[in-house]
């Protein structure tokens, strides 16, 4: 398994952040901004792979929580919300995985110390092909596209 | 001559035409009343009690003759709550002078972590005027249910703990405290935006 070496841009002005391995590239991710009081969030990205092979996200980590995890927002017949964890995520060859408010996020458990606007949070992701992806992601308090419900993405 | 006295005419109806069509969209359609859903509560707030420590008791009726945004979940939620607050915070934003006009009301279904306490740290963060309220099981669930508002515990695999499922609605209330509007979160937030501004025009 080749590893790539990381590469992350990070613009403050824009808060837009790209890091790629391999074939496997890194869009748009951000941190949700809470509380200090509150010791859970969440991080979005979009994980594009662009090579002909199906991809799996088998693992996840980031210093910045106890915990990492990939969770997914289920919608019940009563049109009630639940949070589910998913052991690992298959994105297939030429696809996209968009991770947003409401849907697919990267849960951060039991914060190390409070996240605040402006700050950056490193994660770490491993991928069964492209093998090891590393980016630092900005802390917002929102991201007004993703919660302006703008867009709309169907895979 | 005749046929000039018929084009006139004709002009004339065309133009009426216009102007009827012209100012029934330019008049916004009323939002209707949701006779359906809604109610006042008396609940213990964020607001100081006269010793001055949060829990001060206090009635949605209280903020009579504003525009309430209103909503329901949890501070230990880690995705869909602070998106809906930061939601209704942008909504509030883009309304400039406005925003006084406009009440946020947060109503934990969580009460037995989410303290009054607990929510005055939490609620303020996203906008400093919103009002948090908690109380017994029981007064959760009576005011869940007039809201329509559905929650389930949940002990999952994620080590984050208890969760809940949950909808996850922003409801619109008028002056009058009539639920005018249920938001999704998908709606566009200038869509939401006008809404309230709609009922801020309402008097
Ligand atoms: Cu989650």
């Amino acid at each position: 398994m080749k590893f790539f070496q990381i590469v992350a841009i990070v613009s403050t002005l824009f808060l837009s952040v790209f890091a790629q391995a391999g074939k496997l590239t890194a869009e748009g991710g951000w941190v949700r901004a809470v509380p200090p009081v509150s010791k859970n969030t969440a991080a979005y990205l979009t994980l594009k792979n662009g090579s002909k092979k199906d991809e799996v996200l088998l693992h996840l980590s980031s210093k910045a929580a106890k915990h990492t995890e990939l969770h997914t927002i289920v919608v019940e017949p009563n049109g009630a919300k639940k949070m589910q964890k998913m052991p690992h995520a298959t994105i297939k060859a030429g696809t996209e995985l968009e991770m947003k408010p409401g849907g697919y996020h990267v849960m951060l458990i039991d914060l190390v110390k409070p996240l605040k606007e402006g700050d950056t949070v490193e994660l770490e992701f491993i991928f069964q092909h492209a093998g090891k992806l590393s980016l630092s992601l900005p802390v917002k308090m929102s991201e007004d596209k993703a919660e302006g419900g703008h867009h709309h993405h169907h895979h | 001559m005749i046929s000039r006295v018929v084009r006139s005419r004709l002009l004339g109806a065309l133009i009426g035409v216009m102007l009827i069509s012209w100012s029934s969209l330019s008049m916004a359609k009323s939002l209707p009343i949701n006779t359906r859903l809604g109610g006042d509560f008396e609940l213990p707030s964020t607001l100081k009690t006269e010793a001055g420590n949060p829990g001060k008791l206090a009635k949605l009726s209280d903020f009579k003759g504003k525009v309430v945004l209103l909503n329901f979940g949890y501070t230990h939620c880690p995705d869909i709550c602070p998106m809906v607050l930061a939601r209704m915070t942008q909504i509030v934003k883009r309304l400039g002078d406005d925003a006084k006009e406009v009440q946020g009301v947060f109503i934990t279904f969580d009460p037995n972590r989410d303290t009054a306490e607990r929510l005055s740290e939490y609620i303020p963060y996203f906008n400093k005027t919103f009002v948090g309220f908690t109380g017994t099981e029981a007064q959760i669930a009576q005011a869940a249910k007039q809201y329509g508002v559905i929650y389930l515990p949940q002990r999952g695999e994620s080590e984050a703990g208890l969760l809940f499922s949950h909808s996850d609605f922003i409801y619109l209330l008028d002056r009058q405290g009539r639920v005018r509007a249920l938001f999704a979160t998908d709606e566009p937030l200038d869509k939401m935006a006008n809404d309230v501004r709609s009922l801020i025009a309402e008097e």
